[in-house]
């Protein structure tokens, strides 16, 4: 029976793990990764015999100490678990380079085309495991399946510790038989909403048609998709953060008229903002860059705030035409128009991927220009379906209005 | 192996395992089998000081699938009766591991579940592992409540098949039992089941598996693993006791001495 070529490596709880490698102390003892020298710390990461305990990560490290008497308090190392991290990346290099870092201690591999080199996915698998097992001292999860989805809910369910090489035919029944929290995109504020309509696994959550899908949330046809193990996301072996998307116009005859310099702006990263959207990201930054008549060169960046990213259409326009209007410092003619979105996260918590509010309740520079956070939810919605109406028929059947107003670069009424 | 923790036997059935001297190996029995040779085996143990039952299997009326044991009216009274069957020589070291191995008629439902929940609750403190042949018990909701009660998951080598049990490795308790059967796919598929248990593991193949086991040595206190595969395993079991011992001794520090 064949198995697929995806494998996910999932080092649970990566801080504390590294943490009894390098003390073995404490081994076997409850304590948590935490900074004990401010006066709020929160917990980082916990051993697991700390979560028996019911310290929970995110917790504050006196409710934690109050709760487990004997509780250490171990200070963090971030340079050590980056190396650490960097370890598992070049151990996973070893045998693809098809790797995509998912967060410190995930990475997602894709061996197909590797067979005749290191054998079957399989061994390849275990292989990896022996690798990361040598280099590091640690011991992850690792799941092999035919796509990140199945692959990533079997890391969740065989762990800690585990191997779970799926075949093709097995994976879409395991995967139904599983708790819905365990699906990718399921979160804090979803799953209630699941569990009172009786859907408590995700085989339940696969079997809903797509217009029950869409009552449950925005985003439910695409959470009833993977759970029905239909995903078709590559792994991608640039970090989301490296990645960009950029797209460009040139004007015939150049342009002075800042309107519809503003227009194409909006136009370009509409067309970028849906393909981020596709990909799950939210942009950090976008960046436009002007070639003016005469060759020279001007560029300026809008950033999000602070953990913030821009998702949304109205969003990405409004920081895409700051940014022209700040690089259009001289009174010269525009040649070309380029933008760019970068700094690439996923949009929002994980956890929170499908619900729309809590995204923007971090962003206070969106808050600050006015934009109001009960807008931009309901702008999520129609971004939504607009986003579906393009992604199946093109990105020119729903226009807006005032893109008539503006033809080959010139007014049209 | 026994100093290691590492832990490797052979099912004991006299026409399959085509054993001269079973006696020899550590062994998984049956619970009758167990029960018959007990005193007997009492001997040769505190003679020898090492234990000879790698695993005994729990009786069918244990499992649910069968008569409840004679003269015993409920299920708590039989679980009574297994747990003062075994105690004693688990506490000896007799026995290393209790296997209750579910068919793949115990399906995924409340009433198993509940069962299966009084029984695990009934043996609490014995070495417990647990293995079904359904692939639907594969779930987080059993892998947790095995975590939370110390219960050994059973590790199948067994070929990969639609309804037999998936190849998942993970680790529930403070002991890993894995059962190697097989990996004649073929065998299984066409229904030659006379030939299904006929499989020689190779070389490269029981090495692939060394790694990963001493790697479960290190996060489990015990680690044992049996070969069910019928005229092979004796084979099999001494090829593994070779390999491991090979691995054992390679990774020990070697040093001239004072």
């Amino acid at each position: 029976m064949t198995s697929g070529t995806i494998i996910h490596v999932n080092v649970i709880g990566l801080m504390a793990a590294v943490e009894e490698i390098v003390d073995p102390g404490v081994r076997g003892r409850p304590f948590v990764v935490a900074r004990p020298d401010i006066p709020r710390a929160i917990v980082l990461d916990l051993s697991p015999e700390a979560y028996r305990e019911g310290v929970r990560r995110g917790m504050l490290v006196q409710t934690a100490c109050a709760r487990v008497r004997a509780l250490k308090v171990v200070p963090p190392r971030p340079e050590l678990y980056e190396k650490v991290d960097q370890s598992l990346l070049e151990a996973a290099f070893c045998f693809t380079p098809l790797v995509e870092r998912a967060g410190r201690g995930h990475l997602f591999l894709d061996v197909n085309g590797t067979r005749r080199l290191f054998g079957a996915p399989e061994d390849v698998a275990r292989r990896l495991l022996g690798e990361i097992a040598d280099q590091t001292g640690l011991v992850p999860t690792v799941a092999l399946a035919s796509t990140k989805t199945a692959a990533k809910v079997a890391s969740r369910v065989f762990r800690p510790f585990g191997f779970a090489p799926l075949s093709v035919n097995d994976e879409g029944e395991l995967v139904a038989r599983q708790p819905v929290e365990l699906l990718p995109g399921v979160g804090v504020k979803l799953l209630p909403r699941l569990i009172s309509l009786e859907i408590g696994e995700i085989g339940t959550l696969a079997s809903l048609s797509m217009d029950e899908a869409q009552a449950i949330s925005a985003r439910g046809p695409e959470l009833v998709l993977r759970a029905r193990c239909v995903d078709d996301s590559p792994v991608n072996p640039e970090p989301p953060s490296r990645r960009m998307l950029a797209g460009e116009t040139v004007f015939e005859p150049d342009c002075a008229d800042p309107d519809l310099l503003a227009w194409r702006a909006r136009e370009i990263v509409a067309e970028l903002g849906f393909r981020m959207r596709k990909e799950g990201f939210g942009a950090h930054f976008v960046m436009a860059k002007l070639v003016y008549t005469d060759g020279a060169v001007a560029s300026r960046s809008v950033r999000a705030g602070q953990g913030a990213s821009f998702v949304a259409d109205i969003q990405l326009c409004e920081a895409a035409e700051r940014a022209v209007r700040q690089a259009w410092e001289r009174r010269v003619r525009v040649r070309k128009l380029q933008i760019e979105l970068g700094g690439f996260e996923p949009a929002g918590p994980e956890l929170d991927l499908f619900e729309p509010l809590p995204f923007f309740k971090a962003e206070p520079e969106i808050d600050s220009t006015g934009i109001q956070t009960r807008r931009i939810a309901m702008h999520m919605r129609v971004q939504s379906a607009l986003d579906r109406v393009h992604g199946k028929y093109g990105q020119s059947a729903i226009v807006p209005a005032a893109a008539f107003l503006y033809r080959e670069g010139s007014l049209v009424c | 192996m026994n100093d290691e923790g590492l832990y490797v036997g052979i099912v004991t059935r006299a026409k399959n395992t085509g054993v001269a001297r079973p006696e020899a190996w550590l062994a998984e029995c049956g619970w009758d089998e167990w029960h018959a040779g007990r005193g007997k085996r009492e001997e040769t143990l505190n003679s020898a000081g090492a234990a000879q039952a790698l695993c005994v299997r729990l009786p069918r009326w244990v499992r649910g699938f069968g008569a409840a044991k004679p003269g015993a009216t409920n299920l708590r009274q039989t679980l009574k009766a297994v747990r003062n069957a075994v105690e004693a020589d688990v506490r000896a070291g007799r026995v290393m591991f209790l296997l209750a191995e579910f068919p793949h008629s115990f399906t995924y439902s409340v009433g198993n579940r509940l069962w299966l929940d009084r029984v695990l609750g009934e043996l609490e403190g014995l070495p417990l592992v647990v293995g079904f042949w359904s692939a639907e018990w594969y779930t987080s909701r059993l892998i947790e409540g095995l975590k939370q009660r110390n219960v050994a998951l059973c590790l199948y080598d067994a070929p990969r098949l639609p309804g037999l049990p998936p190849a998942v490795e993970v680790l529930t308790a403070d002991r890993v039992y894995a059962r190697f059967l097989s990996r004649n796919g073929a065998a299984w598929k066409n229904g030659q089941f006379g030939h299904v248990l006929d499989y020689r593991y190779t070389k490269k193949e029981l090495a692939n598996i060394v790694p990963r086991l001493l790697m479960w040595r290190r996060k489990a206190e015990a680690v044992g693993m049996v070969f069910a595969n019928g005229r092979w395993a004796a084979e099999s079991a001494a090829l593994m006791n070779r390999l491991l011992s090979a691995h054992v001794e390679a990774q020990l520090p070697k040093g001239g001495g004072p």
